[in-house]
């Protein structure tokens, strides 16, 4: 994905905003939705969540389910009314124990779809989430370039063994 | 965010607390009203008692469509619910599950809506297990259908609990009660 002057939530898919967002530093995230959503009347539409889900899988020789393993997930479903009378819902479900944090990217996600007021501050955290996207993809590239072995040595120290 | 009072933790654990001396000691009436900031018993009651592996049959639509996903519990017709919600002035339909004899646990709780609790033209005199004497309930809006319904399930340790409801407080009739109306 390439960083562009338009608006990120025009470009990026809905269902990849979370994502993006949630690369973020939760605090910048939590504290940026709580300036702009200061009046507004946020309710749940489900009962935020946090725990530990289970990882459930089937074994290939018989295809009974076993657990692999749990991971920390956090869920929101929100329903947002602004002053001025604009009703949204938004939601969120992250692999994160935060659960101010997924409340608050639930609410990202409802001003984003529904272009609140304001959602030029949402959009450009959503940007600053992709440049963040980019660089662990690119470190991890990096990473991944730094530790192949070229296996043609190999070839070349038998040859030699071989003489 | 602004979480409504019956969806917070502390709060259900209180309503639930009432609810457990409800049913320990038939006929005696608790109070809600503190912990429901204004919404009806029955709202606070299910909040307490509902989650993801309960069914609900809504018998007189009593909830609003945005109750579902905060329940969360999954709606299922009479015969199979875990939970019914019914208007106490009007009349049963269908038949609730009394469990089994393996298994009398999996029987329906009703949660009966009526107008008043504790005051009323009606009378229930209330005997048998968690009651030392007898217990004199009076109450408004019960219609005698849910009574007669009550009778036809019971047949011990088979049966129906029932979940007594107005605006702000709660009784229980369980299964083992004995049941005496006066009028």
């Amino acid at each position: 994905m390439s960083v562009t002057t338009e608006k990120m939530s025009s470009i990026v898919d809905r269902s990849q905003w979370i994502r993006l967002l949630s690369k973020l530093d939760a605090e910048q995230v939590v504290a940026e939705v709580n300036t702009l959503s200061s009046g507004w009347q946020i309710t749940p539409k489900s009962l935020p969540q946090s725990g530990l889900a289970m990882l459930k899988l089937e074994d290939s020789a018989y295809n009974e389910p076993f657990y692999l393993g749990e991971i920390p997930l956090a869920t929101a479903w929100v329903d947002i009314v602004t002053p001025e009378g604009s009703n949204a819902d938004g939601a969120a479900q992250v692999m994160v124990d935060n659960l101010e944090f997924v409340q608050a990217l639930a609410v990202c996600d409802g001003i984003l779809a529904n272009r609140l007021p304001g959602y030029e501050r949402i959009d450009e955290l959503l940007r600053q989430g992709l440049e963040q996207c980019n660089r662990e993809e690119q470190r991890r590239k990096n990473m991944l370039a730094a530790t192949r072995v070229d296996f043609s040595l190999l070839d070349a120290v038998e040859d030699d063994d071989e003489n | 965010m602004k979480i409504e009072a019956i969806w917070q933790p502390e709060n259900q654990q209180r309503i639930f607390r009432a609810l457990m001396e409800a049913m320990a000691r038939p006929g005696s009436v608790h109070c809600l009203g503190n912990w429901l900031d204004g919404t009806h018993g029955y709202r606070g009651v299910l909040a307490s008692l509902l989650d993801i592996q309960s069914t609900l049959s809504d018998c007189h639509n009593l909830l609003e469509a945005g109750d579902w996903p905060l329940l969360q519990a999954r709606p299922e017709v009479v015969e199979k619910a875990d939970y019914l919600l019914c208007r106490g002035n009007a009349q049963p339909s269908g038949d609730p599950k009394v469990g089994t004899l393996s298994c009398p646990d999996q029987s329906a709780t009703l949660l009966v809506q009526i107008e008043a609790l504790g005051h009323g033209k009606q009378t229930l005199v209330l005997r048998g297990p968690g009651i030392k004497t007898s217990c004199t309930l009076q109450l408004e809006g019960f219609g005698a259908g849910w009574l007669e319904l009550r009778e036809q399930s019971l047949s011990f340790p088979l049966g129906i609990d029932i979940i007594l409801v107005d605006q702000h407080s709660v009784t229980a009739i369980p299964r083992t009660s004995r049941l005496e109306v006066r009028s």
